[in-house]
Formats: C-alpha cells, structure tokens, sequence
C-alpha cells in the first residue's frame, strides 16, 4: 500500500496529451529506430536520460521525471559509477522518505523497494496520417460534444511524431508536470519538437 | 425488476499486447532461464507470456486473459470516481479504497452506511461499512469468439504472436561506460497481437444499476483513448486497445429465458458514453456524479 500511496501523491486527476515531433538528427546520439514499434519502445529512456542531463545542467524541476514515468527503485543509481548518479539516488530516498515517512522501504514480500508506476503513454507514429487515424477513433471528444479530438487540428508536417498521455501530477509550488512537460518539449528538449497539447475536459463545463 | 446487461464490445488491438508476469515467477516456472555471460550468473533478456492450455492435454500456449481486463476497468473507474470527487464541495481527501488503501480503512471509524462507488460496481472486502463485510462483483468478463467458450482466455487461434527484440534506450546511447550495443543481446519480448479477427470483449452487469451502466462504459471510453492499458510494458505502447460498442442486451431476467438466445440489439454507437447515454436516458457522467455525491454526504 505504500507504493500506492506514493503513485497517487500528488494526483490532480488532470489528463494531458502532448503531440511531438521526434527530431532524427540524432541528438545525444541516440539513433532515432527507423521501425516505429522500436521507436515507441526506446523514446521513453531517451526523454529520462535528457531530463537528467537537463537536471544536471542546473534546470533542477527537471529531475522530477521519476513522478511521472515511474521508477522501480533508487538501486541504480546507488550502484552507478558517477558521483553524480549516488546524488541523485539519494536525493530520490529523501522524496520517498519524505513521502513515506521513517522505517524500512523494502515492502514485505516484495523483492525490490517502492516503486512509482509510470502514468504515461509514449505512442510513436510514421506520419501525420497514422497519427490521425489514432486520434479520430478517441472517443473521449464524446464526453464532451464534439465529434473529433482537437489535437487533430494542427498536425503540420510529416513526422516521425511522438503522442505523449500522461496523468498529470501537482509539484510544489504549485506548479503542474504538464506544464513541465510543456516547457521541455517546446523549449529545452532536443530530442522533440512540440506540436500541439490539450488536456481533456472530461465534460466538464465553463460554469 | 432490477435489469441486467450484456455489452459486447469489439476489441480492436491499437499495439503489440504482453501478458507476461515478472522475472522470478517466470524463472520459477521455466519460462526464463538463468545463464552464464562474462562469467556472470544473470537471466536470460526475455520476458515470457503468460501460458495456459487451450485444449485438454494441449501444451501451454500463450494467452491474455479476460478476467485479468477487470483490473484496469476498476482502475480506470476508481480514477474517473477520484476526479469527480476532487470537484465535489464538501469532498476531503480520497474516496475509494482503490485509493486510500489497508491502512487507512483500518484505521477509520467506517463512518459511512454505503459502499464506495468503486465497490458498489466490482465488489470489494472490507471498503467502509465495515470489516468482515464482503460485497459480490456484478460485473463478469469474458472473450467471444473464440473456438472454446469453456475459457475466458484470448488464445493464438485469435492472436499473432510476434517476436520482438528491443534495446533500451541507455544501451543505445554509448557513454563509454556501458558495453557496445553489438555485444548485447536485445530483450526479447513475445508481443500478442489480439483481436486480428473479430473479438469482443463481453461485460455481464447483474443488476445493472444505472451506476454500473455508465461506470463500466466511461471505463471502456477512457481505456479506449490509451490512458488505462492492459499487461506489461503499458508505457512504451503496448496494451493500448479500442474497445467499440458492437451490441448489447438491456433488459429483465424473464426476456432474457424467454428467448432461444440472447437478443442482443446493435448498439450503434462508437463510445461507451454514448451507449450509456442511450440506455440510461441521461448523462452518464450526471450518474457518476451523484453517486459520488450521495457517497460523501454520507459521512456521518
């Protein structure tokens, strides 16, 4: 249960898609996979590790990737070489700390410690129109009487383009993780150039 | 009379699908096998299906189970309950057990004569009303389609099983200190194409209360825009799935014996809340929302 509480820390129950295009000039050197299932499956690390460079660079909001896009533990980081990986695992522990409060974080019965589930969808797409036909059949647009999603709007160019969905998390100060995430992919991010984003109103209406 | 329901919705695969369960289990089983690389003891970079047999005395094939797709209706519900209440005046705080957890309903004075929301459609042990006092689900699962009906498995005779090999994305990016990409083997994953024909996925509401109704099909609308998925590997595109209302009984127990079969009607709708919509007459969302409603003036 303590893994539960620390995935719904947070939740504004908020959700938010961001459309992105991927940039193939192979930044970090990351090889941009030319089959968009491997694409797919690969670009969600690519972000984790240009959040943390980001984070590295002194662009600190960035190092709250983890209450996103999940993270099994701070193990890694405590085996990782650098100095820099042993600071970030334990900057991770006193978030969970701080969350979970004093005593073992190995749950019982469980093998690995506290675990943040990913509560976002990293969906690639070849071009504009495999993204569109994604996105006509998304029957949320339903909920609130309109006939097609309005990210459809403004797909401009041929991709490879990249849906983000993610439930959205408050962070201190206020701030959101969509807005975070917002900033990155329009202005910091190397890897994706934004497109489009929206968040859904779910029905609800303009009082 | 209270009503009961049979939805069938077509389910339309929107990536590859993994049914697979975790590396110790899979170990344990066989499914994974530990190997020496570099002189190091590790297991092997794969990640294996769920298997069950299909055909008595069959071998083991890989398969997704229907009764596994409640988890993440009752996920996507309790989600959708948790918003509504956030918006609700007089709200404080979490109001499923989804989401307040053993600990916290231990430690309440169950305060409330009503079952959460969430409980009141899926059941549940415990929630509110008291320990000791186990609510029954209403909501049944099952695969259509399929050859055998004695199972609520999706087997290969409905599904393609792919092999994929993937790097991550770390492994790609050589900082020097990891190994070269061409000395590592990729992870292997079994990806199941479900749905290639037409399958359907069927609910079975008993009663169908009109909670029940507009709860399970704003669930199937907000598991169909890709933000609740199915199996593993959920984030980096598999499990995303579309579900379609293709046709649905909605009537009493007594049309229901009386006719050779079940006289389903087409639903005509291309969301879950439309479908609600027709059959309830009203805003399924407006139910939703006095259900939460009713749940937090409770509190006594």
């Amino acid at each position: 249960m303590a893994a539960i509480k620390a995935i719904v820390e947070g939740a504004n129950f908020n959700i938010h898609c961001f459309l992105a295009k991927v940039r193939t000039d192979n930044p970090y050197g990351y090889l941009v996979p030319e089959d968009v299932e491997k694409l797919e499956f690969t670009i969600k690390g690519a972000m984790r590790i240009e959040m943390n460079t980001l984070a590295d660079q002194g662009k600190y909001d960035y190092r709250f990737w983890r209450r996103l896009f999940g993270t099994s533990t701070g193990e890694k980081g405590k085996k990782a070489k650098t100095e820099e990986g042993r600071r970030r695992a334990e900057e991770f522990e006193k978030q969970v700390r701080r969350l979970l409060g004093k005593g073992p974080l190995l749950e019982k019965g469980k093998s690995s410690p506290i675990s943040w589930k990913s509560r976002g969808l990293f969906k690639a797409f070849e071009d504009r129109k495999t993204v569109g036909d994604f996105l006509k059949g998304c029957p949320l647009s339903h909920w609130d009487g309109i006939a097609e999603c309005p990210l459809l709007a403004p797909i401009p160019s041929d991709g490879p383009f990249l849906l983000l969905q993610v439930h959205d998390v408050d962070l201190e100060g206020g701030a959101t993780f969509a807005a975070l995430l917002k900033e990155y992919l329009d202005k910091s991010s190397e890897l994706f150039r934004l497109v489009e984003d929206r968040s859904c109103r779910l029905g609800e209406r303009d009082e | 009379m209270s009503k009961i329901a049979i939805l069938r919705f077509v389910w339309k695969g929107k990536g590859p699908l993994h049914s697979g369960y975790g590396s110790d289990f899979a170990e344990f089983v066989g499914d994974i096998k530990r190997i020496k690389r570099k002189g190091k003891d590790e297991l092997e970079r794969k990640s294996a299906n769920l298997k069950t047999r299909f055909h008595r005395g069959g071998a083991p094939e890989a398969t997704f189970l229907a009764s596994s797709t409640k988890g993440v209706f009752r996920t996507a519900s309790a989600w959708l309950v948790e918003r509504i209440a956030k918006r609700e005046p007089g709200a404080t705080g979490f109001i499923t057990c989804d989401y307040i957890g053993d600990e916290a309903w231990k430690k309440s004075p169950h305060p409330r004569k009503i079952k959460c929301p969430v409980c009141q459609v899926y059941g549940g042990s415990g929630c509110r009303v008291g320990e000791g006092y186990r609510s029954l689900s209403r909501v049944a699962f099952a695969f259509n389609g399929e050859d055998n009906k004695s199972t609520d498995a999706a087997h290969p005779s409905k599904t393609v099983i792919q092999p994929r090999g993937y790097f991550f994305a770390h492994e790609q990016i050589n900082d020097g200190e990891g190994e070269a990409l061409e000395e590592i083997k990729p992870l292997e994953i079994e990806a199941l194409n479900v749905g290639e024909g037409p399958l359907f996925l069927e609910l079975r509401l008993d009663p169908a209360d009109d909670l029940a109704v507009a709860l399970i099909c704003l669930a199937a609308d907000l598991i169909s825009s890709g933000f609740f998925r199915f199996g593993r590997f959920t984030s980096r595109g598999y499990g995303a799935v579309r579900l379609v209302p293709y046709e649905h009984f909605y009537g009493n127990l007594s049309d229901l014996l009386a006719a050779d079969d079940v006289p389903y009607e087409p639903s005509g709708m291309s969301s879950g809340y439309e479908l609600a919509r027709k059959l309830l007459g009203q805003d399924p969302l407006g139910v939703v929302k006095e259900a939460v409603r009713k749940y937090v003036e409770s509190e006594g």
